[in-house]
């Protein structure tokens, strides 16, 4: 096996275990999405240290997809170099490869990513609708780890190779 | 290698003072292209054991804190005599002794 398959066959291990906690905890969060609009984050302490729990987890899902699991399948369909390129040009290769299908979605689900863990001046009624936006994607988050594996069988990814 | 001789050398003195004059320092990753631009400092150690080594990472990071033009340094440790796996494989196949 050469280096950059055993860096994908590790990720693919350590995001399938992530994948299948996050399944689990969707199915925690179910009774409580969609987030009404008008439901009142800054005076429900309870809800609102869920929502936070459940933000940090898709945060952290969708790094694991995109920085890890997508760069390791590019590295080994491409070379290495592609730990450089930035995300965005991740999400538009894996595209190219058909294992995503909407770039534009994924480009907004990371730029959504991003203003959930960045954006320090969200205020708890904004954050209703951001976290809307993160459970009707969760899904396929769940569902492109799938596509990944198919996409690494079909195409031998991880058979035998010469070492280097 | 596009790390500037100051910035080698400076690698070079932190690791030896966290990690003691027997680590060996490698630059791998985006740096070692001349090709590219930009990109973070991916610099593999190795080491004859490697207590704490999570603390000594931190340690070497905050010695190079402000001497590297980009602050952004991943640090790969393998201890000397055992089996490296992926990134590890790809710091000796591809890195550059500093």
């Amino acid at each position: 096996m050469t280096p950059e398959q055993e860096i994908l066959e590790d990720a693919l291990a350590a995001v399938g275990r992530r994948i299948g906690t996050f399944a689990g905890e969707l199915r925690y969060h179910a009774d409580t999405f969609p987030l009404s609009h008008d439901v009142d984050l800054e005076n429900a302490s309870n809800l609102w240290v869920e929502m936070d729990a459940f933000s940090k987890r898709f945060e952290m899902t969708q790094d694991q997809v995109v920085r890890r699991l997508f760069r390791s399948v590019l590295a080994v369909e491409r070379g290495l170099v592609v730990r450089t390129k930035a995300l965005g040009e991740v999400i538009e290769a894996m595209a190219q490869l058909e294992v995503i299908e909407n770039a534009a979605e994924w480009h907004e689900i990371t730029k959504l990513r991003n203003t959930l863990a960045h954006d320090y001046t969200i205020t708890r009624r904004d954050a209703a609708a951001l976290l809307n936006q993160a459970w009707a994607f969760a899904p396929k988050l769940i569902a492109v780890f799938a596509r990944v594996e198919t996409h690494v069988t079909k195409h031998g990814l991880l058979d035998e190779r010469s070492s280097s | 290698m596009r790390l500037t001789d100051h910035e080698v050398a400076a690698i070079k003195a932190a690791a030896a003072q966290v990690f003691g004059p027997s680590a060996i320092v490698r630059l791998f990753g985006s740096r070692v292209d001349d090709s590219l631009d930009g990109g973070d400092v991916d610099l593999h150690v190795e080491v004859d054991s490697a207590p704490d080594a999570n603390k000594r990472v931190w340690d070497l990071r905050r010695e190079l804190w402000g001497q590297l033009t980009h602050d952004k340094v991943d640090v790969l440790i393998s201890q000397r005599g055992g089996t490296p796996r992926g990134f590890e494989r790809i710091a000796y196949r591809d890195g550059i002794v500093l």
